[in-house]
């Protein structure tokens, strides 16, 4: 085989290699981590807004739920802005 | 510093790319990536296809008749005798036949231009040895 004929098979087999490589599905762990990930970039800002929300209303007088509703919807925001990025990121 | 500098180089030209942000090339014992930063690194590249990934999140693909990478200094050099660059995968394959076909086309019509010029230079040498025999 000449250095010609190598290099396109050898192209050829890298190309087939890497959309093989794309179109495999991806595992279970592949799957749990994936989710995982958008999960966790999702309600993490979610549960820290509330635990801020709620700090900042004990510090006001009387009840008050104000703050922490509005830094749990800010943090719904956020969570679904993390996870819109990472996921358009990744696709 | 999340990219570094890529120069491809072969016999034919030489190619620089600013920021690249990873490259993914393979040598005899498997497949490896190369980020910024890295430490000092030489690779000797197998047969077959490269790619690297440029600061706009575009792939380019480089297929190789193998060749040397070094990394140091956050500037990765690969060098090798002949590369093909493009940035669509599913078409590299294609472009490079191509361009071997191209390659081989050049050198049969340098060759045949040679052989031409040879064959006039004989032809214009046999006019001259018949004048000069004239002269005598």
């Amino acid at each position: 085989m000449s250095d010609r004929e190598r290099q396109l098979e050898e192209t050829a087999r890298d190309v087939r290699r890497l959309e093989d490589h794309e179109k495999r599905p991806a595992g279970l762990f592949g799957i749990m981590f994936y989710g995982g990930t958008v999960g966790l970039l999702f309600v993490t800002p979610i549960v820290a807004g509330a635990y801020l929300g709620r700090w900042i209303d004990t510090l006001i007088e009387g009840y008050s739920v104000r703050w922490t509703v509005s830094l749990i919807v800010l943090g719904i925001a956020l969570g679904a802005y993390n996870a819109y990025r990472y996921i358009k990121e990744r696709s | 510093m999340n990219t570094f500098a890529l120069v491809l180089c072969d016999s034919y030209n030489t190619q620089h790319f600013a920021s690249v942000r990873q490259f993914i090339g393979a040598d005899d014992s498997g497949s490896f990536g190369i980020r910024a930063g890295h430490e000092h690194l030489v690779a000797v590249l197998r047969y077959g296809l490269a790619r690297f990934e440029d600061d706009d999140g575009h792939w380019h693909y480089l297929s190789m008749p193998g060749g040397v990478l070094h990394f140091r200094g956050n500037q990765m050099t690969v060098t090798s005798v002949r590369y093909y660059l493009g940035e669509d995968r599913a078409k590299i394959h294609d472009q490079l036949a191509a361009e071997m076909q191209q390659a081989d086309s050049d050198v049969h019509t340098s060759h045949a231009s040679l052989t031409e010029i040879e064959h006039a230079l004989i032809r214009r040498l046999g006019e001259m040895s018949g004048k000069q025999q004239e002269w005598l």
